[in-house]
């Protein structure tokens, strides 16, 4: 068994955790707190003599793997979730058939006999939106309420008004 | 490479994933990939590319520059290559119509009960209630696929199945395909004629040439089926017909036996024309796999890995020398790769498509998230009956709701994996073999054959005449 000692000031815990979890397969891998602010990790191999100096080296260039991977996920989350959302936004559920004795009726006939009471034109298609431009605009609106997000700061732009 | 995060420049790097082959980082966003030499990734992470760069500009168009990002644009692609996401109801329809089979495959996930028994068959009030179901969906596109057993055994509910709904169309005018996997050894003129008029795509079963074929797949006496199966390949290849049917697919199961005679299985699909292979791992799925014909037949995904890569070597060194054979799987992961669609392939995105993409009606009317569900046989996978439940009921229940979370790769460390993209879980699996819908992916079989098949792509492609025989491959 091989013992890795990490400063957890240099090294978030979920970036600890997330190679600790890359490391299972082969490895039983114990993690406990050492000393304030210090992490001892303990790896074992799971075959019979193996040399884990290695092993070490590896986890090691993968704890900063993992880092580069949160700091980049974390530092991007907001423009990420624009992106998902407004490719996402304006997606109209179709309104649910009741059709118990599993009689066919298809959402198109369904759809046609439904009128849909939306005044604030929450059920338009992203294509109806987008054509106006409005997209980004509306999906700001409801995720950025926050006037110094990070998108905000890119864009110029103020959260509340746009 | 040392990587000094606190120097990486927050206003610069905009969202990657990535991971280091060979000599070069391969980095990934949800639409785009590019390689970057060691000192390139450096200098990225830093913001202190050249801006006038090659590189530089590559990276801004790509979306990997956080201030040069034009989200307009990467909305529209990412809506594109994901737009399974916004397509309502399910259109690949799996009918299993009967459990019967003639032939005692070696790795059959069927189960082939006894062959007199047609209480293992789809009854008419079965098949209609079924395609009533079917037309549920919202779905414009709807493909009814019958499976089996051996589904020609019970060939009069195919004709009912398929007039029923010709009929039921009329009104509803979707766009209906039909389609049939088929060991061939039932087949007549009569049928084949009928299938062709139908607009039926067959797909049927060729393991390989005559000794790997009849070692895997005997018929029950025990006889081998190569000469039926390769004698009415020939014969439909010559058939002239509308072109807007395939004349006749087909797929190995690749066994320890096959794999060792990897080459010849190709060269196999090579002399009949069928252009297109997949070369899959054996799936252990259904109650005939224990663990006895696991060790005579199966194999580690690591001997799994070394054959299919020689393989795959030997399918490109074909290419180069002039001849179109392809290997699916690899087409598939290269149209999500370099496609601005995407390929919505229902194994391979997040979520899959159990339930979202496909349904399987089972021969007594039960309907499971997909075949391979079904072929579990197990509860979980069970979402209704067609005849006490809707279309409604079967795709909103818990079970399936279970089945969307259980296979999102975000939930998954996958959310970290550059492959992720190209990439899909598969609850179905994760839990026939691993007894948890969320196991350590890492762990899994199938992540280390999706990684190992995604590595030997990005590696190939450097060689600029593999490139250009991949995209031709998705053209
Ligand atoms: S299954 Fe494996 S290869 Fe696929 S995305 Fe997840 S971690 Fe990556
Ligand atoms: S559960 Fe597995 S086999 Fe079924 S659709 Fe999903 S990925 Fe495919």
């Amino acid at each position: 068994m091989e013992i890795i000692t990490i400063d957890t000031k240099v090294y978030s815990l979920r970036a600890i955790f997330g190679t600790a979890y890359v490391f299972l397969d082969n490895y039983y891998i114990f993690l406990d707190n050492f000393e304030d602010g210090k992490i001892q990790v303990k790896i074992k191999s799971k075959k019979e003599n193996e040399d884990l100096e290695k092993i070490i080296d590896e986890f090691k260039n993968e704890l900063i793997n993992a880092s580069l991977r949160l700091k980049i996920s974390e530092e991007n989350k907001k423009i990420r979730e624009i992106i998902v959302t407004s490719a996402l936004y304006g997606r109209v559920e179709a309104p649910r058939i009741n059709d118990p004795k599993g009689i066919c009726k298809t959402w198109e006939e369904s759809h046609s006999q439904v009128k849909i009471n939306d005044p604030k034109g929450i059920c338009k298609t992203w294509e109806e939106i987008n054509s106006n431009d409005n997209v980004h605009k509306a999906v700001n609106n409801e995720i950025l309420k926050e006037k110094n997000s990070e998108y905000c700061k890119m864009f110029k732009c103020d959260g509340d008004k746009n | 490479m040392s990587i000094e995060i606190d120097k990486i420049n927050g206003n610069k790097v905009g969202f990657f994933r990535f991971k280091k082959l060979n000599d070069f980082y391969l980095l990934a966003n949800e639409i785009f990939f590019i390689k970057l030499s060691e000192t390139d990734f450096q200098n990225f992470l830093n913001g202190t590319l050249d801006k006038e760069g090659d590189i530089y500009k590559d990276l801004a168009s790509k979306g990997f520059i956080k201030d040069k990002i034009d989200v307009k644009k990467l909305t529209r692609l990412y809506r594109t290559k994901n737009n399974f996401l916004l397509k309502k109801g399910v259109s690949l329809h799996i009918i299993i119509i009967t459990k019967r089979c003639n032939h005692l495959c070696v790795y059959c996930q069927a189960g082939s009960p006894e062959l007199q028994k047609d209480i293992y068959d789809m009854k008419e009030d079965v098949a209609q209630k079924t395609v009533d179901l079917i037309f549920q969906s919202p779905n414009k596109n709807i493909t009814i696929e019958f499976q089996g057993g051996e589904p020609l055994i019970n060939f009069k509910t195919i004709k009912f199945i398929i007039e029923y709904a010709k009929e039921k169309n009329k009104k509803l005018n979707k766009n209906l395909n039909f389609s049939l996997v088929t060991n061939l050894s039932l087949m007549t003129e009569e049928i084949y004629d009928y299938f062709l008029e139908s607009k039926v795509n067959l797909c049927t079963s060729l393991d390989g040439p005559k000794h790997v074929h009849d070692k895997n797949r005997p018929f029950l006496n025990p006889i081998g089926s190569y000469e039926i199966v390769s004698g009415w390949i020939k014969k439909m290849k010559k058939k002239e017909v509308d072109p807007s049917v395939k004349k006749i697919g087909a797929l190995p199961t690749l066994t320890k036996y096959s794999l060792e005679h990897i080459k010849e299985v190709i060269d196999e699909y090579i002399k009949y024309d069928l252009r297109v292979i997949h070369l899959r791992q054996l799936s252990f799925l259904g109650n005939s796999f224990g663990d006895e014909k696991r060790e005579e037949f199966g194999y580690s995904p690591e001997e799994f890995i070394f054959y299919w890569k020689k393989g795959m070597d030997y399918i490109i060194e074909k290419n180069k020398k002039g001849i179109d054979i392809r290997e699916r799987g690899v087409m598939i992961m290269l149209e999500k790769i370099f496609k601005e669609q995407g390929n919505a392939f229902l194994d391979l995105r997040s979520p899959c498509g159990a339930g979202t993409g496909q349904l399987a009606y089972f021969y007594n009317g039960d309907v499971y998230s997909c075949d391979e569900g079904r072929m579990t046989g197990n509860d979980l996978f069970l979402l209704g009956n067609v005849f006490k439940n809707n279309y409604e009921d079967i795709t909103e229940c818990p079970k399936e709701k279970a089945l969307i979370t259980a296979s999102t790769l975000e939930n998954f460390s996958c959310d970290e994996c550059v492959y992720k993209p190209y990439c899909g879980i598969c609850p179905v699996l994760n839990y026939t073999l691993y007894n948890n819908l969320f196991p350590n992916i890492k762990m899994t079989d199938r992540c280390k054959l999706h990684t190992a098949m995604l590595d030997y792509i990005f590696l190939k492609i450097e060689d600029r005449e593999v490139l250009e025989i991949f995209k031709k491959w998705i053209r």
